[in-house]
């Protein structure tokens, strides 16, 4: 039942079907045997977050015990803040209502950093203090906050706000942690008490025991750990796929969201080693799940949530050992059951007519490169490996078979970039074009379209390109402007991502505890839902910088050396400085490295995981 | 193939659920059963799913219809209804099966029920009958040509029926028109009757009870 005092806005929102609980597969237990209450956070609205797999994953882990309850929370929407703020209802919990307050703990998801003013919102929409030294000295005056996500590769910037951050997979250190929660919490200890023991889990990261120094340029002189907290914290990596936890159903959601479908992820971690990926190499060593695991468990989903389709994820699947054997696995059951299999990122050139035949039956939604550069050089120097030749020759093969769309995916202000990649850009896309009408097959009265989606770099903590700066927000708009200008075939469109956001993401990403005091300030003035754009508030950001003293561009556009402290050096992703700074300097050269099945770069990774990495065993090369 | 109708109630949480979300969450209902749901046939083949009538956002509903096709004519009528029952969503429960009489077409009114308090105590009782006595509530309609349109509730009021009556509370029972000609939905009804309140000091529910046939009898 709801809360009589919810249930009366209700009817005043839009879409009130996202704050009711109540969908299939919710999990609603009684109160009165519970010993941890945990709130899983999505900072953003409920129909990103749903679709959201660690949600999905962590929520059915926590709540298989029994002991041990988690709800879900998302970032009201503007109609429905508005009338909480008015009426003083607290933020609650979808399955039981009750305040945030009432929760042991509160953790937030970070996938992206423009959500970090969604977190204290939603903190203070909660009635929690956003800074952590303002919550009191006992368990239960306020629920202890703890943040993981990718973006914890460098969480300084939410230092003062987050108590623990959980750094890497979450499967073994969620249960660790709240089992450690759990006992502090029954023998009645402080919150200072707490956290020190929770700082000697391993990947568990409590700013509050550290202190940074700084020298007189603003770069960092020293961080020093306290309380025996240790100096690096090592990121969490779950060794075997195939027998950790992984949810029998999903909670199915009313209201159509981004994601609705059963998800699988085939494999963590990627073989490619793009340098600018971020994802590419905070999620290695590379650990493959078995056909036999994925099959099994997406059907037990399938049918727990009727769902009609299944899309398997990862960061690129067709390199999958036994992506073939799997797909065959799942269409024996999936077709007969009407459940289609879709397949992003995948190159599909690898498969057999007749596999090919039964995909495209299912999704035809259109062909996808992700080209990244304009040129071979630069796409050598970001060692993004494709070639010209497999683009066309993909697209001849498509073109052959009826399509007619094709999407392309770049990037302006890569490092090395001169004029001549900006403008390769056009030229491959160009070359596209001219492939479709060299077909001697193509279908009469048909036209070609080419998408090109250009996006602007941002360099990235553990990535080869984490020491380079971006470029400024002038040079971004001349260069769009550029490749505006040598566009002349009317087949080809060019959507721009908008550079304030992406500066803003680029300060933050490889931010200091010095942006705490900004976010608090631009959350003050207004400033949640940065990542949309109709209510993203440049502005209002530039002005908390002014005001806090701090320049922008030491952030977002200086080179770093690399003996300079980095404000992540503590955060030990396995990946080593020195393999990061050996791929920046094969990079200025335009080098390419190989791929981790061709030969392992010892990239670090797989140290954490027991000197395992299943691209390393499968070769042997080491 | 055989055509069914079902009956289903919306009650609760589910009274939440929009209309084009109601049709997603009950095919996958569907999926999670052993019921052989006919589907088209063609290169998108989908299940066929008639309703009744779609209730407004907001308002619960005890007598929902919906009209499917089974593919195998020998699957047991009470095997649907414990089939859906087993996977089902809280405030969404199966009735009963049986052959459809009438086509949605004819159904012309529903038969209501209103309950109205006030959160802070308030007398809203007095006002509220004063409206109903005065045979004169406005309600405002956009027609399908994007005209605004005023129409007198009072004159398609019928059956208006006090349950229970208390300054801050009043429970009601009535019948307006619900069909596919026309329709006057409750919701605007309820404003109508509001209108000197602040929406967030009141607590309303609405429940549709039965549809109704143009000879008052029910739509089976
Ligand atoms: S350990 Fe070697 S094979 Fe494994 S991810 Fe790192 S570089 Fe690649």
């Amino acid at each position: 039942m709801l809360h009589k005092q919810i249930e009366s806005i209700l009817p005043l929102v839009q879409k009130p079907a996202r704050y009711t609980g109540g969908e299939l597969n919710s999990v609603v237990k009684n109160k009165e045997n519970i010993d941890i209450r945990f709130a899983f956070c999505f900072p953003d609205t409920y129909e990103i977050g749903m679709s959201h797999l660690g949600l999905k994953i962590l929520y059915g882990l926590i709540n298989s015990r029994e002991n041990f309850w988690c709800e879900r929370v998302f970032a009201p929407d503007c109609d429905m803040e508005e009338i909480m703020r008015k009426n003083n209802i607290p933020l609650f919990g979808l399955e039981s209502h009750d305040s945030l307050k009432d929760f042991d703990a509160v953790g937030f998801t970070l996938q992206y950093e423009l959500s970090f003013s969604n977190v204290l919102n939603m903190l203070d929409l909660a009635g929690i203090p956003v800074r952590s030294k303002n919550r009191g000295d006992s368990l239960s005056e306020n629920p202890i906050i703890v943040a993981g996500g990718p973006c914890v590769a460098n969480p300084e910037p939410l230092a003062d706000f987050i108590d623990c951050f959980q750094i890497g997979e979450g499967e073994e250190v969620m249960l660790e942690f709240l089992d450690l929660l759990n006992e502090y919490k029954k023998k009645k200890a402080t919150r200072k008490e707490f956290l020190i023991a929770a700082s000697h889990i391993e990947g568990i990261y409590v700013p509050a025991l550290y202190e940074v120094t700084y020298n007189e340029d603003g770069t960092i002189k020293e961080f020093i750990a306290n309380d025996g907290a240790p100096q690096v914290i090592n990121k969490r990596v779950v060794s075997d796929l195939d027998n950790i936890y992984y949810p029998e159903n999903f909670v199915v959601p009313f209201v159509e969201v981004v994601h609705d479908r059963v998800v699988h992820e085939i494999f963590r971690g990627c073989i490619r080693g793009c340098r600018f990926c971020q994802a590419g190499f905070w999620y290695r060593p590379i650990r493959e799940k078995s056909v036999e695991t994925i099959s099994k468990q997406s059907q037990k989903i399938a049918c727990e949530t009727g769902y009609d389709e299944l899309s398997l994820c990862s960061l690129s699947s067709s390199d999958y050992t036994k992506i073939t054997e799997l797909l065959e696995s799942l269409l024996s059951w999936a077709t007969p059951q009407k459940i289609n299999v879709a397949l992003p990122s995948l190159r599909i050139d690898n498969f057999s007519d007749e596999l090919r035949k039964k995909l495209a039956l299912v999704r035809r939604s259109g062909l996808t490169f992700a080209a990244e550069a304009g040129t071979q050089r630069l796409r050598n120097v970001i060692n993004k490996n494709i070639t010209e030749d497999e683009i066309l020759g993909t697209c001849r093969k498509a073109f052959q078979g009826g399509w007619t769309a094709v999407k392309l995916y770049f990037m302006i202000g890569l490092p090395t970039e001169t004029d001549e990649d900006v403008v390769g850009i056009n030229e491959l896309c160009q070359k596209v074009v001219e492939e479709f009408y060299s077909n001697p097959d193509k279908p009469k009265g048909k036209t070609v379209s080419v998408s090109a989606g250009v996006s602007s770099f941002v360099p990235k903590p553990c990535t080869p390109f984490q020491w380079e700066p971006q470029d400024s927000r002038e040079e971004i708009t001349r260069k769009q402007q550029l490749l505006k200008e040598t566009v002349t075939s009317k087949k080809i469109t060019f959507r721009f991502h908008t550079t304030d956001q992406i500066f803003l993401e680029a300060i933050f990403a490889r931010g200091d505890r010095k942006l705490c005091d900004v976010i608090e300030l631009a959350w003050k003035n207004g400033c949640t839902f940065d990542s949309w754009d109709d209510k993203f508030k440049y502005d209002t950001w530039i002005d908390a910088f002014k005001e806090c003293g701090i320049d922008t561009e030491f952030y977002a556009n200086r080179r770093r050396s690399y003996d300079e402290i980095l404000p992540w050096d503590h955060i030990n992703s396995g990946i080593t400085k020195e393999f990061l700074i050996r791929e920046n300097e094969k990079a200025k050269n335009a080098e390419t490295s190989m791929h981790c099945r061709e030969q392992c770069n010892a990239c670090g990774s797989n140290k954490l995981n027991g000197g395992k990495c299943d691209a390393l065993c499968k070769n042997m090369v080491h | 193939m055989r055509s069914v109708r079902i009956w289903f109630t919306k009650k609760d949480t589910a009274k939440y659920i929009s209309h084009l979300d109601l049709t997603r969450c009950l095919i996958r209902a569907f999926r999670r059963t052993d019921i052989p749901l006919w589907y088209t046939e063609g290169f998108n083949p989908h299940p066929h799913l008639v309703f009744g009538l779609s209730l407004p956002l907001g308002v619960e509903g005890e007598c929902e219809i919906l009209d499917i096709r089974l593919d195998d004519e020998s699957y047991p009528n009470e095997s649907v209804i414990s089939e859906l029952n087993r996977v089902t969503v809280p405030g969404i429960e199966f009735l009963k099966i049986a052959e459809p009489q009438f086509k949605p077409l004819f159904i012309t009114s529903g038969l209501y029920e209103m309950k109205l308090s006030s959160n802070d105590g308030s007398n809203i009782k007095d006002d509220i009958l004063n409206k109903i006595e005065s045979k004169n509530i406005l309600i405002y309609k956009k027609t399908k040509k994007g005209e605004i349109k005023e129409i007198n509730v009072s004159e398609h009021l019928t059956e208006f029926n006090i349950i229970k009556s208390e300054a801050n509370e009043l429970h009601f029972s009535f019948i307006l028109p619900a069909g596919n000609d026309f329709t006057i939905n409750p919701i605007l009804f309820k404003d109508a009757l509001l209108e000197n309140f602040a929406q967030e000091n009141i607590c309303w529910s609405i429940k549709r009870n039965k549809l109704l046939l143009k000879d008052g009898t029910e739509f089976r």
